[in-house]
Formats: structure tokens, sequence, C-alpha cells
């Protein structure tokens, strides 16, 4: 009950901010924008309208986590409001688990909305909806859930420019793991490849929870690797809640 | 208070004013930008690819659109298209699956460009990675059956391309008729055969028996309608 009640409020307290709007209308523009580009290409219009509006889900989502996700605790500190909660009967990983929720309820108004006019598009022009499209912005979703527990991590123990800082150069480095793994495996000697393998399995590897390719050319999914991927954000995300739990329970504020 | 109240909407609508004035000044002036005419530097799409942290698909689109473009300013220009073949290259690594660059950037090389060699590279390029369509393997048998006349390389391709999903209506024709040019009248006869049986199109049908009446009196073994319908089921 008390995770609901701060999750609720934190939801309400992410509504009110302009900068959500700013870049919701700015998604939204975009969306609607791809049927003109459409107009100056040769051929591939639906995939075009599909691509497009996957990338900004993708995009504007990232820039919401960020930019909502750093300041969900620091800005308590800032503003001492932390005191008033944490002398409340609540315990310290509520408030962390709370908050976290409170933001994803927030993911998950801004990507159904972006989601609707996607699929409002897709239904324009095709005259049908792919499943496939549907599985893809699922897992954009869950990507962005990531990001927003990797940007509340930070803003445990650090200033909400550092965590900005830190959760994009993350989000960055996660979709280059599975490169760097290569990479080392071509051309690196043995000290570099033993170095690249734990940072591959220590770093979120964001390019599991890319869909948009298999959505967007109809290419068959498999079952198991989806579940499986699935899962393993899910293990991530608890893994990265969690550290911030431990964190926040360490951190003094007297 | 009143009159600053008054001088920032004053100041508001002249602003609007002039730069709308101005905007129509630099274009008669031609200060627009102009069209694309190319690229300062187009990388090599194997390491732009990771670079583009999984945005490769929406890149490729945005590529192919400023291809178009590109194309569209140089035939109204110089038309020379030196950077064409590149960022098609480009283009279609980033996204493998994306067709239209093979098809269309294919047209443009051969029938504007004048790099048919550049043309074949592409089309096939598409193929290997694209084994479930047909568009690929079409366009390959059409360039060496119009262009190249070698009927074939021709049949090699349509053959591919006629047992490939949502294929049109007409490839297992002319596949049947290529086997019977280059001489292989039996192949020929078989796909007519084939084609009588499988099609729902009345059209289709008489054109199939037709061919295969005129294909077995040129050699010698005239079938009469009996023998057809005791033949074809």
């Amino acid at each position: 009950m008390k995770v609901a009640a701060i999750a609720l409020n934190a939801f309400r307290e992410a509504v009110r901010d302009r900068i959500l709007y700013a870049i919701l209308v700015f998604a939204l523009v975009m969306l609607a924008g791809s049927t003109i580009l459409v107009t100056i290409s040769v051929g591939g219009e639906e995939k075009i309208i599909k691509d497009l509006g996957l990338a900004c889900i993708s995009i504007f989502g990232t820039l919401i986590a960020v930019f909502l996700g750093i300041g969900l605790v620091s800005k308590e500190i800032e503003k001492r409001t932390i005191y008033s909660v944490i002398s409340k009967p609540i315990h310290r990983y509520q408030f962390i688990l709370g908050k976290y929720l409170g933001l994803v309820l927030t993911l998950l108004a801004n990507v159904a909305l972006m989601a609707l006019g996607l699929i409002g598009l897709a239904y324009l022009w095709e005259g049908t909806v792919s499943p496939r499209l549907v599985l893809a912005i699922l897992f954009i979703f869950l990507e962005l859930m990531l990001v927003t527990a990797l940007a509340l991590l930070f803003s445990t123990f650090s200033s909400p420019t550092l965590s900005a800082i830190f959760t994009l150069c993350l989000f960055v480095a996660g979709h280059l793991t599975a490169d760097l793994r290569l990479f080392a495996a071509r051309f690196g000697g043995v000290l570099s490849k033993a170095a690249i393998e734990p940072l591959y399995f220590l770093l979120p590897n964001l390019s599991r929870l890319n869909l948009k390719d298999q959505a967007v050319h109809s290419l068959g999914i498999d079952g198991g690797t989806t579940i499986l991927s699935f899962l393993y954000a899910i293990f991530y995300i608890a893994a990265l809640v969690l550290a911030a739990m431990a964190i926040f329970h360490q951190r003094d504020f007297q | 208070m009143k009159r600053l109240g008054l001088t920032i909407p004053v100041l508001l609508v002249a602003s609007l004013v002039g730069s709308t004035l101005l905007a129509a000044v630099l274009d008669v002036r031609g200060g627009h930008a102009p069209a694309p005419r190319g690229w300062r530097f187009l990388p090599e799409a194997r390491y732009l690819k990771p670079a583009l942290l999984g945005f490769h698909a929406v890149s490729a689109d945005l590529l192919w659109i400023q291809i178009v473009q590109y194309v569209g300013a140089h035939v109204e220009t110089d038309r020379k298209f030196p950077q064409l073949a590149k960022a098609l290259d480009v283009a279609t690594t980033l996204d493998p699956y994306f067709i239209e660059p093979y098809r269309f950037g294919a047209l443009y090389l051969l029938y504007l460009g004048r790099q048919p060699q550049a043309a074949v590279a592409l089309l096939e390029r598409g193929a290997n990675a694209n084994p479930e369509r047909w568009e690929l393997p079409h366009d390959l048998g059409r360039y060496y059956y119009l262009e190249v006349r070698d009927d074939s390389q021709a049949l090699r391709w349509w053959e591919r391309a006629a047992t490939l999903p949502g294929r049109p209506e007409y490839l297992p024709r002319f596949v049947a008729r290529l086997y019977a040019r280059t001489g292989r009248a039996d192949t020929a006869l078989e796909l007519w055969l084939e084609l009588y049986r499988t099609t729902q199109d009345e059209y289709m049908k008489s054109l199939a028996l037709r061919e295969i009446e005129r294909l077995k009196s040129a050699h010698g073994s005239p079938l009469t309608a009996n023998e057809s319908g005791s033949l074809l089921p």
C-alpha cells in the first residue's frame, strides 16, 4: 500500500512536469510528420513509417526516462523533502520501489500514447496491424524500464547532471556490448579478451531487446529467445533497483 | 507599465513581419538551401552500423530518401552519379531487408548511371540477403533477358523467382517459353502442363493448352483435344 501511494505520488509529480509534455508533443508531431516524409521517397512507405515511429518511441521514451529518472531521488534530497519522507514509518526500500514504479507508470502512459499513434498510422497505411509491431513496442518499453532503473541507481548517489551523463553512457555502451565482444574476439589479445568478457556480462545488453527489424520486415521471431530476452531484462532491472535500494539504505541524511 | 505592455506586442508583430519579409527577399535572391548534390563523406557501413545504436533501419530509410533526392538533383543537371553505388551500398548494408534500394537503386544504376556491373552486383547481394523474396531474382532475370539477351541467365533467375511466394502469375509462363527457346522442349512442355493444371485463370488455361499443342506439333507428335484432356486432369 505504501509503495503504491509513493508510486502514485511520483506519477502525479511526473505528469506535472512540463518537459514531459514538450517531449511528448514533439514525438507525436514527429510521428505525424513521417507521413509527409514518405511522400518524397520511392517505395517502402509502410516500412519508413514503422521505422520512424519505432525510433520516435525509443528516442523520446529514453529522453523521458533519463530526464525524469535522474531527479527521482536527488530532487528530494535537493529540496530537503527527503527528511519528511524518511521520518515517516516507511522503509527506504519502499520509497525507492515506489519512486521507480511511479516513473514506470509515467513511461507506460507516454509509450501507450505514442504506440497508439504509430499503430493508428500503420493501420491507416496497411489496413492491418502486425502483432510483431506490438511486440517490438513492448520490448522498447522494457528497454525504457531498464534505462529508468539505471537513472534511478545513479540518482541515489550523484547529482542530476552526473546521473544523466552516466545513464546516457551506459545506454550507448548497452547497444555496443555485443560488438565490443566481437571486436575483442577478432582483434584483441588475451588480456583484452579477459577484460572485456566480464564487462560484456556486467553491462546491459540492450541489443537483445531490439525487435524493430523483425517487426518492420515481418521476420521470424524465435519464441524461446524472446522469452529469455524478456526474463534477462526483468532480472537486470531487478538487480539495478535492488542496488539502488542498497545504496539508498546506506546513505546518511543527518 | 501600460506603455511597456503595449510595446512588447508591437515589437513582436514588427519582428514577425520583418522575418517574413527577409525570408521572401532571400527566396528571390536564391538564398534557399540547394538540393542535395552529394555527400561530403560516406562512411563504411560496417563501421557505421554499430555506432547507430540500433537505429540502423531508420538511418537506412533516411539515406534512401536522400538517394532519391540526389538522383533527382543530378538528373536535372549533369546526369552524373559518382556516389550512387556507394550510397546504395551503405543503405542496403544498414538494412539488408529493405527491398526498394535494391530494386529502384539497380534501375538508377543501370539506366541513369550506366553502371550495369554495379546494378547486377546490388541485385545479387539483395537476392542473397533475401532468399524468400521473388522481386530480386525477377529483376535480375529481366536484366539478362532485356539488356544482355542472355536467355540461359534469365532462365536461371526467373526459375528461382517462379518458386518463391507472391511471385507474379506470368513468371511460370516466361520460364516455360524460355525453356522452349533454349531448345529444352521437354522441360517447357512439363512447365506448361503444370501451369495448365494449377491455374484458375481461363485465359492462362487456354494459353497453356495452345502452347502444349504447339510444342507437341513442333516435335512431330500432334496433340488432339481428347489426348490433352486425358493428359491434363
